[in-house]
């Protein structure tokens, strides 16, 4: 066997890690090679110093493990609340919110004097016997007037806006 | 030892373990996991207080400050949090959490190299407030004590000069005891690699530190 193929070998057979096969088949030209068995010490030694050394090098003391916990749970928090926002600005959300708020306002028929008011849909019946009344108004007087009809209907036929809004 | 290469950038499937290492349903720190997806929170602040620490250490010669350490730490542990119900156990909890740490530490690196900020060796750590003697001090004199922290410190420099990939591999099979196919899995690179890598990291420290025994 090469000596350079078992030397590049050794450091992974003093940890441990070669198969059986391959650690017998070194440790057999480990007992010809003198050399190979020199460096062989060598690197036990060095593997020794590295694990005994190592583990100290970057050991943090005195860590504050309990604000850090507490640091990471805000994160995952802040995580949760950014997820939640993103969510609410999404353009389909936005959109359906706002169908359903149209819906809404439509069901409740908030937009009828509105619609009236702009002649897309027919005036109540009242209003259809009393047209003077609202004929001259603009547009909001004309809303006014028409929450105000009874007051107009029961003053005298000559009732202006201002009238019916007293 | 198999030669079979870890599994691609898919860092929550990794595959299990063939060679001696711990099988994933022997790993406490799996079922503590496997606790975590499904959102126990005493399970998750068991494997914290459990990893922090060598977390932090392994984040350390990285980042060249223990703030910045501690930063990436709560952060992996946060993205471990975050990607709990992906999770699966066929490896290793550790294989997946110093993954995680790695790829968050190189993500810190390159921001620091794009800063230009990297300082000197000598400043990227303090070994006085880092190192500590190996040995019980209160059984060794104090001139034993002294050496012990010389070859840590002297320890610590050593590694800093490695290369990054080096020095994370040997970092991860000595401090945290993982196995080659492990350390393969963490750093997605064939078994054999690492094997390379280890192997000409421990020959580097050796020429280095050859007057210490």
């Amino acid at each position: 066997m090469w000596c350079w193929r078992v030397r590049r070998d050794l450091t992974a057979l003093a940890d441990g890690e070669l198969s059986p096969r391959r650690g017998a088949a070194v440790r057999g030209h480990l007992e010809q090679c003198s050399d190979c068995r020199a460096l062989w010490q060598e690197t036990q030694r060095a593997v020794q110093l590295q694990q005994r050394l190592m583990p100290g090098a970057f050991e943090v003391l005195d860590l504050a493990v309990d604000p850090m916990l507490r640091e990471v749970r805000l994160r995952l928090d802040d995580d949760g609340s950014g997820q939640m926002r993103r969510w609410f600005w999404h353009p389909a959300v936005i959109t359906a919110a706002a169908a359903v708020g149209l819906m809404m306002v439509s069901v409740l028929g908030l937009f009828n004097p509105l619609l009236v008011a702009v002649g897309l849909e027919e005036p109540p019946e009242e209003v259809a016997q009393r047209p003077e009344l609202f004929r001259d108004y603009p547009l909001f007087e004309h809303l006014e007037a028409l929450e105000n009809f009874d007051a107009l209907q029961s003053g005298s036929g000559s009732a202006t806006g201002a009238e019916a809004n007293e | 030892m198999s030669g079979s290469p870890p599994a691609g950038r898919n860092f929550l499937a990794c595959p299990a373990l063939t060679g001696h290492g711990v099988r994933p349903e022997e790993d406490p720190d799996v079922q503590l996991m496997l606790a975590v997806k499904r959102d126990d929170a005493a399970a998750f602040e068991a494997l914290f207080r459990k990893h922090i620490a060598p977390v932090v250490g392994f984040a350390l010669p990285f980042v060249g400050s223990r703030a910045q350490a501690e930063e990436v730490a709560q952060e992996a542990f946060a993205q471990v949090y975050r990607t709990r119900h992906r999770y699966q156990p066929h490896a290793k909890f550790t294989t997946w959490l110093y993954r995680i740490v790695r790829n968050l530490c190189l993500s810190e690196l390159r921001r620091a190299e794009n800063r230009s900020a990297r300082v000197s060796v000598s400043d990227r750590t303090n070994p006085e407030e880092n190192a500590r003697p190996v040995t019980d001090q209160q059984t060794q004199n104090q001139e034993d004590a002294l050496l012990a922290r010389e070859g840590i410190s002297r320890m610590q420099t050593t590694l800093l000069k490695l290369p990054e990939q080096q020095r994370s591999a040997l970092m991860l099979a000595r401090v945290e005891g993982l196995s080659y196919q492990e350390v393969a899995q963490v750093l997605e690179c064939s078994v054999s690699a690492v094997k390379s890598l280890i192997h000409r990291a421990t020959m580097t420290i050796r020429d280095e530190l050859r007057d210490m025994r």
